[in-house]
Protein backbone atom coordinates (compact mmCIF):
# COMPACT_ATOMS: atom_id res chain seq x y z
CA UNK A 1 0.00 0.00 0.00
CA UNK A 2 1.57 3.00 -1.22
CA UNK A 3 0.68 6.70 -1.41
CA UNK A 4 2.48 6.62 -4.79
CA UNK A 5 0.36 4.04 -6.59
CA UNK A 6 -1.63 5.34 -9.62
CA UNK A 7 -5.91 5.57 -8.95
CA UNK A 8 -5.38 2.43 -11.43
CA UNK A 9 -3.52 0.32 -9.62
CA UNK A 10 -5.10 1.00 -6.53
CA UNK A 11 -8.80 0.13 -7.96
CA UNK A 12 -7.23 -3.49 -9.35
CA UNK A 13 -6.47 -4.17 -6.06
CA UNK A 14 -9.79 -3.30 -4.53
CA UNK A 15 -11.00 -5.24 -7.41
CA UNK A 16 -9.01 -8.26 -5.79
CA UNK A 17 -10.83 -7.28 -2.66
CA UNK A 18 -8.49 -5.00 -0.97
CA UNK A 19 -10.77 -2.81 0.92
CA UNK A 20 -7.82 -0.64 2.12
CA UNK A 21 -6.82 0.39 -1.75
CA UNK A 22 -10.30 2.03 -2.11
CA UNK A 23 -9.41 4.24 1.26
CA UNK A 24 -6.41 5.47 -0.33
CA UNK A 25 -8.57 6.44 -3.17
CA UNK A 26 -10.62 7.71 -1.47
CA UNK A 27 -8.48 9.64 0.58
CA UNK A 28 -6.86 11.48 -2.27
CA UNK A 29 -10.26 12.40 -4.52
CA UNK A 30 -12.61 13.19 -1.87
CA UNK A 31 -11.63 16.99 -1.30
CA UNK A 32 -11.28 17.29 -5.55
CA UNK A 33 -15.02 15.50 -5.89
CA UNK A 34 -16.36 17.63 -2.63
CA UNK A 35 -14.68 20.97 -4.06
CA UNK A 36 -15.78 20.35 -7.46
CA UNK A 37 -19.56 19.62 -6.39
CA UNK A 38 -19.57 22.49 -4.02
CA UNK A 39 -18.52 24.37 -6.76
CA UNK A 40 -21.24 23.26 -8.94
CA UNK A 41 -23.95 23.18 -6.80
CA UNK A 42 -23.14 25.63 -4.25
CA UNK A 43 -24.70 24.01 -1.55
CA UNK A 44 -22.64 22.47 0.71
CA UNK A 45 -25.01 19.98 2.49
CA UNK A 46 -25.87 18.83 -0.97
CA UNK A 47 -22.43 18.69 -2.93
CA UNK A 48 -21.68 16.21 0.42
CA UNK A 49 -24.52 13.96 -0.47
CA UNK A 50 -23.75 13.57 -3.68
CA UNK A 51 -19.74 13.58 -2.99
CA UNK A 52 -20.64 10.19 -0.58
CA UNK A 53 -22.86 9.19 -3.40
CA UNK A 54 -20.28 9.37 -5.97
CA UNK A 55 -18.19 7.22 -4.04
CA UNK A 56 -20.71 4.35 -3.19
CA UNK A 57 -21.18 4.55 -7.38
CA UNK A 58 -17.23 3.78 -7.55
CA UNK A 59 -17.62 1.11 -4.80
CA UNK A 60 -20.58 -0.15 -6.72
CA UNK A 61 -19.12 -0.38 -10.00
CA UNK A 62 -15.71 -1.69 -9.21
CA UNK A 63 -15.78 -5.05 -10.10
CA UNK A 64 -17.17 -3.45 -14.03
CA UNK A 65 -14.65 -1.11 -14.14
CA UNK A 66 -11.66 -2.17 -17.37
CA UNK A 67 -8.40 -0.39 -16.78
CA UNK A 68 -8.66 1.78 -19.61
CA UNK A 69 -10.53 4.30 -18.28
CA UNK A 70 -8.78 6.35 -16.13
CA UNK A 71 -10.59 6.31 -12.39
CA UNK A 72 -10.28 10.20 -12.15
CA UNK A 73 -12.51 10.93 -14.92
CA UNK A 74 -14.96 8.43 -14.43
CA UNK A 75 -15.12 9.70 -10.56
CA UNK A 76 -16.09 13.27 -11.67
CA UNK A 77 -18.53 11.93 -14.55
CA UNK A 78 -20.22 10.14 -11.88
CA UNK A 79 -20.28 13.11 -9.59
CA UNK A 80 -21.42 15.52 -12.53
CA UNK A 81 -23.58 13.20 -13.47
CA UNK A 82 -25.15 13.09 -9.97
CA UNK A 83 -25.30 16.73 -10.05
CA UNK A 84 -26.87 17.14 -13.10
CA UNK A 85 -29.58 14.77 -12.47
CA UNK A 86 -30.23 16.63 -8.78
CA UNK A 87 -30.55 19.98 -10.27
CA UNK A 88 -33.32 18.27 -12.61
CA UNK A 89 -35.30 17.25 -9.60
CA UNK A 90 -34.62 20.93 -7.59
CA UNK A 91 -38.11 21.08 -8.27
CA UNK A 92 -38.56 18.41 -5.54
CA UNK A 93 -36.12 19.85 -2.93
CA UNK A 94 -39.22 20.67 -0.76
CA UNK A 95 -40.14 17.36 -0.76
CA UNK A 96 -36.45 16.29 -0.07
CA UNK A 97 -36.34 18.66 2.85
CA UNK A 98 -38.81 17.01 5.05
CA UNK A 99 -36.32 13.92 5.09
CA UNK A 100 -33.38 15.91 5.59
CA UNK A 101 -33.66 19.24 7.53
CA UNK A 102 -30.59 20.76 7.40
CA UNK A 103 -29.31 22.00 10.94
CA UNK A 104 -30.91 25.27 10.84
CA UNK A 105 -32.15 25.07 6.92
CA UNK A 106 -28.92 27.77 6.64
CA UNK A 107 -27.10 27.21 3.26
CA UNK A 108 -23.70 28.69 3.15
CA UNK A 109 -22.14 30.10 0.48
CA UNK A 110 -19.44 27.91 -1.41
CA UNK A 111 -15.82 29.31 -0.33
CA UNK A 112 -16.72 30.98 2.43
CA UNK A 113 -14.00 31.16 4.56
CA UNK A 114 -13.72 30.01 8.11
CA UNK A 115 -15.06 31.90 10.77
CA UNK A 116 -12.29 33.22 12.78
CA UNK A 117 -10.52 35.59 14.86
CA UNK A 118 -9.58 39.20 13.80
CA UNK A 119 -6.86 38.60 10.79
CA UNK A 120 -4.24 40.46 9.21
CA UNK A 121 -5.12 42.73 6.58
CA UNK A 122 -3.32 40.45 4.02
CA UNK A 123 -5.34 37.12 4.86
CA UNK A 124 -8.52 39.23 5.05
CA UNK A 125 -7.70 40.68 1.46
CA UNK A 126 -6.68 37.52 0.14
CA UNK A 127 -10.13 36.16 1.53
CA UNK A 128 -12.28 38.77 -0.08
CA UNK A 129 -10.25 38.36 -3.23
CA UNK A 130 -11.11 34.45 -2.62
CA UNK A 131 -14.57 35.73 -2.07
CA UNK A 132 -15.14 37.26 -5.08
CA UNK A 133 -13.66 34.75 -7.22
CA UNK A 134 -15.78 32.13 -5.93
CA UNK A 135 -18.74 34.58 -6.74
CA UNK A 136 -17.28 34.97 -10.22
CA UNK A 137 -17.54 31.10 -10.85
CA UNK A 138 -20.90 30.77 -8.93
CA UNK A 139 -22.30 33.90 -11.19
CA UNK A 140 -21.20 31.86 -14.19
CA UNK A 141 -24.14 29.16 -16.28
CA UNK A 142 -24.18 26.21 -15.15
CA UNK A 143 -22.88 24.47 -18.33
CA UNK A 144 -20.02 26.49 -18.23
CA UNK A 145 -19.60 26.86 -14.74
CA UNK A 146 -19.06 22.73 -14.95
CA UNK A 147 -16.99 22.58 -18.16
CA UNK A 148 -14.72 25.28 -16.13
CA UNK A 149 -14.37 23.26 -13.42
CA UNK A 150 -13.87 20.00 -15.01
CA UNK A 151 -11.02 21.55 -16.86
CA UNK A 152 -9.49 23.78 -14.19
CA UNK A 153 -10.30 21.99 -11.56
CA UNK A 154 -10.88 18.24 -12.03
CA UNK A 155 -8.14 18.47 -14.80
CA UNK A 156 -9.86 16.41 -17.45
CA UNK A 157 -9.26 16.77 -20.82
CA UNK A 158 -11.61 18.09 -23.35
CA UNK A 159 -12.03 15.10 -24.79
CA UNK A 160 -12.87 13.38 -21.49
CA UNK A 161 -15.12 17.18 -20.80
CA UNK A 162 -17.10 16.41 -23.82
CA UNK A 163 -18.29 12.51 -23.24
CA UNK A 164 -18.95 13.42 -19.43
CA UNK A 165 -20.87 16.50 -20.54
CA UNK A 166 -22.30 14.86 -23.75
CA UNK A 167 -21.89 17.53 -25.61
CA UNK A 168 -19.07 17.59 -28.82
CA UNK A 169 -15.59 18.72 -27.88
CA UNK A 170 -15.99 21.89 -29.93
CA UNK A 171 -19.03 22.99 -27.51
CA UNK A 172 -17.18 22.16 -24.69
CA UNK A 173 -14.02 24.38 -25.91
CA UNK A 174 -16.55 26.99 -26.93
CA UNK A 175 -18.08 26.88 -23.17
CA UNK A 176 -14.75 27.21 -21.72
CA UNK A 177 -13.86 30.63 -23.78
CA UNK A 178 -17.20 32.01 -23.16
CA UNK A 179 -16.97 30.90 -19.22
CA UNK A 180 -13.11 33.06 -19.48
CA UNK A 181 -14.77 35.93 -20.92
CA UNK A 182 -17.95 35.70 -18.23
CA UNK A 183 -15.65 35.57 -15.56
CA UNK A 184 -13.23 38.19 -16.66
CA UNK A 185 -16.13 41.00 -17.61
CA UNK A 186 -17.13 39.99 -14.14
CA UNK A 187 -13.89 40.24 -12.29
CA UNK A 188 -13.16 43.03 -14.03
CA UNK A 189 -15.97 44.62 -12.87
CA UNK A 190 -14.76 44.43 -9.22
CA UNK A 191 -11.90 45.71 -9.83
CA UNK A 192 -9.28 42.76 -9.98
CA UNK A 193 -8.06 42.36 -13.41
CA UNK A 194 -7.86 44.48 -16.64
CA UNK A 195 -10.99 45.29 -18.45
CA UNK A 196 -11.46 43.50 -22.26
CA UNK A 197 -9.48 45.83 -24.62
CA UNK A 198 -12.24 47.95 -26.60
CA UNK A 199 -12.63 46.64 -30.08
CA UNK A 200 -10.86 49.62 -32.42
CA UNK A 201 -8.23 50.55 -30.20
CA UNK A 202 -5.77 47.59 -31.81
CA UNK A 203 -3.59 47.65 -34.31
CA UNK A 204 -4.05 48.12 -38.18
CA UNK B 1 -6.74 41.55 -39.82
CA UNK B 2 -9.70 42.39 -38.43
CA UNK B 3 -9.43 41.72 -34.77
CA UNK B 4 -12.36 40.28 -33.25
CA UNK B 5 -10.87 36.67 -34.50
CA UNK B 6 -7.70 37.78 -33.00
CA UNK B 7 -9.17 38.15 -29.80
CA UNK B 8 -11.09 34.11 -30.10
CA UNK B 9 -7.68 33.08 -31.12
CA UNK B 10 -6.11 35.12 -27.66
CA UNK B 11 -8.88 33.66 -25.69
CA UNK B 12 -7.80 30.05 -26.54
CA UNK B 13 -4.55 31.19 -26.08
CA UNK B 14 -5.08 31.96 -22.61
CA UNK B 15 -6.51 28.34 -22.07
CA UNK B 16 -3.82 26.78 -23.78
CA UNK B 17 -6.30 25.66 -26.44
CA UNK B 18 -3.82 26.39 -29.38
CA UNK B 19 -1.53 24.04 -31.27
CA UNK B 20 2.02 24.83 -30.23
CA UNK B 21 3.02 26.54 -33.52
CA UNK B 22 0.00 28.83 -33.34
CA UNK B 23 0.81 29.48 -29.94
CA UNK B 24 4.41 30.61 -30.67
CA UNK B 25 2.95 32.56 -33.58
CA UNK B 26 0.13 34.69 -31.73
CA UNK B 27 2.43 35.26 -28.72
CA UNK B 28 5.32 36.89 -30.77
CA UNK B 29 2.09 39.10 -32.47
CA UNK B 30 1.22 39.56 -28.88
CA UNK B 31 4.50 41.20 -27.64
CA UNK B 32 4.13 43.74 -30.50
CA UNK B 33 0.72 44.78 -30.11
CA UNK B 34 -0.33 46.90 -26.83
CA UNK B 35 -4.03 46.12 -27.12
CA UNK B 36 -3.38 42.06 -27.80
CA UNK B 37 -0.87 42.12 -25.11
CA UNK B 38 -3.25 43.77 -22.13
CA UNK B 39 -5.72 41.52 -23.79
CA UNK B 40 -3.88 38.46 -23.05
CA UNK B 41 -3.02 39.56 -19.58
CA UNK B 42 -5.92 40.13 -18.94
CA UNK B 43 -7.51 36.85 -19.83
CA UNK B 44 -4.35 34.97 -18.31
CA UNK B 45 -4.85 36.50 -14.97
CA UNK B 46 -8.38 35.57 -14.88
CA UNK B 47 -7.77 32.28 -15.58
CA UNK B 48 -4.86 32.05 -12.96
CA UNK B 49 -6.71 33.45 -10.05
CA UNK B 50 -9.84 31.49 -10.63
CA UNK B 51 -8.26 28.49 -11.73
CA UNK B 52 -6.28 28.31 -8.48
CA UNK B 53 -8.65 28.28 -6.42
CA UNK B 54 -8.20 26.44 -3.70
CA UNK B 55 -10.12 23.10 -3.00
CA UNK B 56 -12.76 22.97 -0.15
CA UNK B 57 -11.73 20.40 2.34
CA UNK B 58 -14.38 17.40 2.23
CA UNK B 59 -16.07 16.84 5.74
CA UNK B 60 -14.92 13.28 7.03
CA UNK B 61 -18.30 12.41 8.33
CA UNK B 62 -19.39 9.99 5.55
CA UNK B 63 -15.77 8.48 4.86
CA UNK B 64 -16.86 5.64 7.47
CA UNK B 65 -20.09 4.97 5.86
CA UNK B 66 -17.65 4.45 2.80
CA UNK B 67 -15.63 2.32 3.76
CA UNK B 68 -18.07 0.13 5.17
CA UNK B 69 -19.04 -0.17 2.39
CA UNK B 70 -15.60 -0.78 0.40
CA UNK B 71 -15.38 -3.23 2.83
CA UNK B 72 -18.34 -5.09 1.80
CA UNK B 73 -17.36 -5.08 -1.80
CA UNK B 74 -14.15 -6.57 -1.58
CA UNK B 75 -15.36 -9.39 0.73
CA UNK B 76 -17.62 -10.26 -1.81
CA UNK B 77 -15.11 -10.21 -4.33
CA UNK B 78 -12.30 -11.91 -2.79
CA UNK B 79 -14.35 -15.43 -3.37
CA UNK B 80 -13.15 -15.09 -6.87
CA UNK B 81 -9.53 -15.22 -6.15
CA UNK B 82 -9.26 -17.53 -3.13
CA UNK B 83 -11.85 -20.27 -4.00
CA UNK B 84 -9.88 -21.81 -7.68
CA UNK B 85 -6.98 -22.27 -5.63
CA UNK B 86 -7.94 -24.36 -2.72
CA UNK B 87 -10.40 -25.56 -5.38
CA UNK B 88 -7.57 -26.90 -7.68
CA UNK B 89 -6.32 -28.90 -4.56
CA UNK B 90 -9.41 -30.99 -4.59
CA UNK B 91 -10.13 -29.64 -1.11
CA UNK B 92 -13.99 -30.61 -1.02
CA UNK B 93 -15.87 -32.69 -2.26
CA UNK B 94 -18.38 -32.13 -5.41
CA UNK B 95 -21.73 -31.31 -3.10
CA UNK B 96 -19.56 -29.37 -0.83
CA UNK B 97 -18.52 -27.07 -3.47
CA UNK B 98 -22.01 -26.54 -4.77
CA UNK B 99 -23.07 -26.25 -1.34
CA UNK B 100 -20.15 -23.67 -0.84
CA UNK B 101 -21.21 -22.12 -4.11
CA UNK B 102 -24.96 -21.43 -2.85
CA UNK B 103 -23.95 -20.53 0.47
CA UNK B 104 -21.61 -17.57 -1.44
CA UNK B 105 -24.36 -16.57 -2.94
CA UNK B 106 -26.71 -16.41 -0.33
CA UNK B 107 -24.33 -14.37 1.64
CA UNK B 108 -23.90 -12.11 -0.93
CA UNK B 109 -27.08 -11.58 -1.46
CA UNK B 110 -28.73 -10.92 -4.64
CA UNK B 111 -26.53 -11.11 -7.92
CA UNK B 112 -25.93 -7.88 -10.11
CA UNK B 113 -29.29 -6.58 -10.22
CA UNK B 114 -30.66 -4.91 -7.31
CA UNK B 115 -29.51 -1.26 -6.63
CA UNK B 116 -26.89 -0.54 -4.22
CA UNK B 117 -28.34 -0.27 -1.41
CA UNK B 118 -28.64 3.21 0.01
CA UNK B 119 -29.51 2.97 3.45
CA UNK B 120 -26.30 3.80 5.05
CA UNK B 121 -26.75 3.20 8.35
CA UNK B 122 -27.92 -0.38 7.30
CA UNK B 123 -23.82 0.04 5.91
CA UNK B 124 -22.82 1.01 8.72
CA UNK B 125 -23.80 -2.01 10.55
CA UNK B 126 -22.99 -4.33 8.54
CA UNK B 127 -19.31 -3.00 8.42
CA UNK B 128 -18.75 -5.30 11.80
CA UNK B 129 -20.46 -8.09 9.87
CA UNK B 130 -17.84 -11.49 9.16
CA UNK B 131 -16.32 -11.75 5.95
CA UNK B 132 -17.81 -14.93 5.96
CA UNK B 133 -17.13 -16.58 2.14
CA UNK B 134 -13.17 -15.88 2.12
CA UNK B 135 -13.36 -17.97 5.91
CA UNK B 136 -15.08 -20.86 5.11
CA UNK B 137 -12.25 -22.55 2.85
CA UNK B 138 -9.06 -21.74 5.26
CA UNK B 139 -11.42 -22.59 8.04
CA UNK B 140 -12.38 -25.98 6.69
CA UNK B 141 -11.60 -28.72 8.96
CA UNK B 142 -9.18 -31.48 7.37
CA UNK B 143 -11.60 -33.98 8.10
CA UNK B 144 -13.74 -32.47 5.12
CA UNK B 145 -10.79 -32.87 2.61
CA UNK B 146 -11.48 -36.26 1.65
CA UNK B 147 -13.77 -35.53 -1.47
CA UNK B 148 -13.37 -36.97 -4.98
CA UNK B 149 -12.51 -34.52 -7.41
CA UNK B 150 -12.45 -30.92 -8.13
CA UNK B 151 -14.51 -27.75 -8.37
CA UNK B 152 -13.56 -27.69 -11.67
CA UNK B 153 -14.51 -30.41 -12.68
CA UNK B 154 -18.03 -30.35 -10.75
CA UNK B 155 -18.45 -27.49 -12.74
CA UNK B 156 -17.75 -29.41 -15.68
CA UNK B 157 -16.06 -28.50 -18.80
CA UNK B 158 -16.59 -24.62 -20.25
CA UNK B 159 -18.29 -23.57 -16.95
CA UNK B 160 -15.57 -21.64 -15.98
CA UNK B 161 -14.69 -21.78 -11.78
CA UNK B 162 -16.74 -18.48 -11.18
CA UNK B 163 -19.55 -20.47 -12.83
CA UNK B 164 -20.02 -21.52 -9.12
CA UNK B 165 -22.45 -19.17 -8.44
CA UNK B 166 -19.64 -15.75 -7.88
CA UNK B 167 -21.24 -13.49 -10.19
CA UNK B 168 -18.36 -10.96 -11.64
CA UNK B 169 -20.94 -8.12 -11.76
CA UNK B 170 -22.10 -9.03 -8.49
CA UNK B 171 -23.10 -5.60 -6.53
CA UNK B 172 -19.75 -4.14 -4.26
CA UNK B 173 -22.98 -3.93 -1.60
CA UNK B 174 -25.59 -6.82 -0.95
CA UNK B 175 -28.49 -5.51 -0.05
CA UNK B 176 -29.53 -7.68 3.16
CA UNK B 177 -29.43 -6.18 6.36
CA UNK B 178 -26.75 -6.68 8.98
CA UNK B 179 -28.84 -9.23 10.73
CA UNK B 180 -29.34 -11.58 7.84
CA UNK B 181 -25.97 -11.38 7.01
CA UNK B 182 -25.19 -12.48 10.31
CA UNK B 183 -27.52 -15.36 10.26
CA UNK B 184 -26.06 -16.09 7.03
CA UNK B 185 -22.59 -16.35 9.18
CA UNK B 186 -24.65 -19.04 11.71
CA UNK B 187 -25.42 -21.10 8.18
CA UNK B 188 -22.09 -20.68 6.79
CA UNK B 189 -21.45 -22.81 10.83
CA UNK B 190 -23.89 -25.18 10.46
CA UNK B 191 -23.04 -26.21 6.57
CA UNK B 192 -19.46 -26.49 7.57
CA UNK B 193 -20.03 -29.37 10.13
CA UNK B 194 -21.94 -30.69 7.69
CA UNK B 195 -19.55 -31.18 5.60
CA UNK B 196 -17.39 -32.46 8.32
CA UNK B 197 -19.63 -35.14 8.85
CA UNK B 198 -19.35 -35.75 4.90
CA UNK B 199 -21.99 -34.67 2.48
CA UNK B 200 -21.34 -36.22 -0.72
CA UNK B 201 -23.96 -37.03 -3.81
CA UNK B 202 -24.04 -37.17 -7.55
CA UNK B 203 -26.41 -34.55 -7.51
CA UNK B 204 -24.16 -31.86 -6.33
CA UNK B 205 -23.86 -29.93 -9.85
CA UNK B 206 -27.22 -29.12 -9.11
CA UNK B 207 -27.14 -28.42 -5.72
CA UNK B 208 -28.52 -31.13 -4.31
CA UNK B 209 -27.58 -32.82 -0.91
CA UNK B 210 -27.97 -36.47 0.52
CA UNK B 211 -28.70 -36.23 4.43
CA UNK B 212 -26.09 -37.55 5.93
CA UNK B 213 -27.28 -37.54 9.88
CA UNK B 214 -29.54 -34.58 11.25
CA UNK B 215 -26.68 -32.15 10.45
CA UNK B 216 -27.16 -32.28 7.04
CA UNK B 217 -30.84 -32.25 7.17
CA UNK B 218 -30.02 -29.16 8.45
CA UNK B 219 -27.64 -27.86 6.01
CA UNK B 220 -29.71 -28.96 2.97
CA UNK B 221 -33.01 -26.83 4.70
CA UNK B 222 -30.08 -23.90 4.37
CA UNK B 223 -29.31 -24.72 0.73
CA UNK B 224 -32.96 -24.81 -0.19
CA UNK B 225 -33.41 -21.88 1.85
CA UNK B 226 -30.08 -20.58 0.10
CA UNK B 227 -30.98 -21.01 -3.19
CA UNK B 228 -34.25 -19.53 -3.02
CA UNK B 229 -33.16 -16.33 -1.58
CA UNK B 230 -30.24 -16.64 -4.64
CA UNK B 231 -33.35 -16.39 -7.31
CA UNK B 232 -35.58 -13.76 -5.67
CA UNK B 233 -34.43 -10.15 -4.22
CA UNK B 234 -34.30 -9.89 -0.82
CA UNK B 235 -37.12 -8.03 0.26
CA UNK B 236 -35.17 -4.87 2.35
CA UNK B 237 -34.23 -3.93 -1.74
CA UNK B 238 -37.66 -3.11 -2.61
CA UNK B 239 -37.66 -1.48 1.14
CA UNK B 240 -34.37 0.88 0.16
CA UNK B 241 -35.46 4.64 0.55
CA UNK B 242 -36.46 6.44 -2.16
CA UNK B 243 -33.89 8.98 -1.46
CA UNK B 244 -30.67 8.22 0.20
CA UNK B 245 -30.48 8.83 3.80
CA UNK B 246 -27.04 10.78 4.75
CA UNK B 247 -25.01 9.67 7.03
CA UNK B 248 -25.62 13.14 9.23
CA UNK B 249 -29.09 11.79 9.59
CA UNK B 250 -27.51 8.91 11.77
CA UNK B 251 -26.90 11.62 14.50
CA UNK B 252 -30.43 13.38 14.09
CA UNK B 253 -32.18 13.51 16.89
CA UNK B 254 -35.13 12.28 14.87
CA UNK B 255 -36.22 8.71 14.79
CA UNK B 256 -37.68 7.12 11.88
CA UNK B 257 -39.71 3.75 12.22
CA UNK B 258 -41.06 1.62 8.74
CA UNK B 259 -44.16 0.83 9.96
CA UNK B 260 -45.36 -2.41 8.18
CA UNK B 261 -47.99 -2.12 5.73
CA UNK B 262 -49.74 -4.43 3.55
CA UNK B 263 -48.99 -5.14 0.54
CA UNK B 264 -51.18 -2.08 -1.61
CA UNK B 265 -50.78 -0.53 -4.86
CA UNK B 266 -51.15 2.65 -3.36
CA UNK B 267 -49.01 2.30 -0.49
CA UNK B 268 -46.24 -0.16 -0.10
CA UNK B 269 -44.17 1.51 2.13
CA UNK B 270 -44.98 3.99 4.90
CA UNK B 271 -42.44 5.72 7.24
CA UNK B 272 -42.50 7.89 10.04
CA UNK B 273 -40.52 10.38 11.60
CA UNK B 274 -40.65 11.12 14.78
CA UNK B 275 -38.80 13.88 17.11
CA UNK B 276 -37.43 13.48 19.83
CA UNK B 277 -40.37 13.16 21.98
CA UNK B 278 -41.64 10.31 19.96
CA UNK B 279 -44.04 12.53 18.30
CA UNK B 280 -44.91 11.55 14.78
CA UNK B 281 -43.57 14.93 12.85
CA UNK B 282 -43.59 13.46 8.92
CA UNK B 283 -44.88 10.46 7.30
CA UNK B 284 -43.34 9.37 3.96
CA UNK B 285 -46.16 6.57 2.01
CA UNK B 286 -44.61 5.59 -1.62
CA UNK B 287 -46.85 3.32 -3.78
CA UNK B 288 -48.22 3.14 -7.25
CA UNK B 289 -50.57 5.38 -8.85
CA UNK B 290 -52.69 3.80 -12.08
CA UNK B 291 -51.55 6.43 -15.26
CA UNK B 292 -52.31 6.42 -18.62
CA UNK B 293 -50.27 3.38 -20.15
CA UNK B 294 -49.11 2.03 -16.70
CA UNK B 295 -48.27 3.48 -13.33
CA UNK B 296 -46.57 5.72 -12.13
CA UNK B 297 -44.48 6.01 -8.82
CA UNK B 298 -46.39 7.64 -6.30
CA UNK B 299 -45.03 9.74 -3.06
CA UNK B 300 -46.72 11.52 -0.58
CA UNK B 301 -44.94 13.11 2.37
CA UNK B 302 -46.92 14.76 5.45
CA UNK B 303 -45.60 16.83 7.74
CA UNK B 304 -47.19 17.38 11.09
CA UNK B 305 -46.57 20.40 13.88
CA UNK B 306 -45.33 20.06 17.18
CA UNK B 307 -49.12 19.80 17.69
CA UNK B 308 -49.91 17.24 15.82
CA UNK B 309 -52.11 19.29 12.72
CA UNK B 310 -50.88 18.60 9.52
CA UNK B 311 -48.86 21.74 8.23
CA UNK B 312 -48.45 20.69 4.79
CA UNK B 313 -47.66 17.88 2.61
CA UNK B 314 -45.88 16.78 -1.09
CA UNK B 315 -47.47 14.13 -3.77
CA UNK B 316 -45.97 13.09 -6.55
CA UNK B 317 -47.49 11.14 -9.01
CA UNK B 318 -44.82 10.22 -11.50
CA UNK B 319 -43.83 13.27 -12.90
CA UNK B 320 -46.77 15.61 -11.30
CA UNK B 321 -45.89 16.97 -8.20
CA UNK B 322 -48.78 18.50 -5.82
CA UNK B 323 -47.98 20.88 -2.82
CA UNK B 324 -50.15 21.36 -0.26
CA UNK B 325 -50.20 24.26 2.03
CA UNK B 326 -51.74 26.53 3.74
CA UNK B 327 -54.74 27.49 0.91
CA UNK B 328 -55.27 23.93 0.08
CA UNK B 329 -55.41 22.99 3.89
CA UNK B 330 -57.87 26.22 4.64
CA UNK B 331 -59.86 25.23 1.96
CA UNK B 332 -60.35 21.87 3.30
CA UNK B 333 -58.40 20.19 -0.08
CA UNK B 334 -57.13 16.91 1.63
CA UNK B 335 -57.45 14.30 -1.32
CA UNK B 336 -55.12 15.46 -4.08
CA UNK B 337 -55.49 12.98 -6.20
CA UNK B 338 -58.32 10.18 -6.19
CA UNK B 339 -57.41 8.35 -3.13
CA UNK B 340 -54.91 9.69 -1.67
CA UNK B 341 -56.16 11.02 1.26
CA UNK B 342 -54.06 13.10 3.43
CA UNK B 343 -54.07 12.61 7.39
CA UNK B 344 -55.38 16.47 8.70
CA UNK B 345 -53.51 14.58 12.32
CA UNK B 346 -50.65 13.04 13.14
CA UNK B 347 -52.72 10.74 15.16
CA UNK B 348 -54.78 9.89 12.19
CA UNK B 349 -51.86 9.28 10.24
CA UNK B 350 -50.23 6.89 12.85
CA UNK B 351 -53.67 5.37 12.60
CA UNK B 352 -55.41 5.04 9.17
CA UNK B 353 -55.13 1.80 7.47
CA UNK B 354 -53.70 2.10 4.27
CA UNK B 355 -56.04 3.16 1.26
CA UNK B 356 -55.35 0.42 -1.71
CA UNK B 357 -57.04 1.72 -4.37
CA UNK B 358 -58.00 5.20 -5.49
Amino acid sequence: MAADETDEQLMRRFQRGEARAFETLMHRHRTPVYSFLLRLTGERTRAEDLAQETFLRLVKGAAGWEPRAAVRTWLFTIARNLAADAARRQVFRATESLDAPGPDGERPRAGEPAASGPAPDEAAEAGRLRLRLEAALAALPAEQREVFLLREHAGLSFGEIAEAVRVNENTAKSRMRYALLALRERLAADGIVAPAVPSGRGPP
Amino acid sequence: MTHEPRREELLDLALGLLEPAEARALEAHAAACAACREELASLRTTHRLVASLPPVEAPERGAAVLMAAARQAAAASRPRWVMPRWLAGGALGLAGAAALALLVLRVQGPPATGPLSEDREALLGKAAAPAAPAAIPAAAPPEARAGAGSVAAAAGPGAPPRAIGIDRSAPAVAEAPAGEERQAARKVEVLRSAMADGVTEAGAARGAVAPAGERSKESKAVLDEASTAARSPAPSQAMAPARAAAPRLAAAANERDEAPAPPCRLEQRRRFTRDGEGRVVARLREGRYPAAGGEVALRVEERFGADGRLLGAVVRAGDRQFTIGDAELAAGRLEPLPGVVLARTAAEAEQAPPRCEP
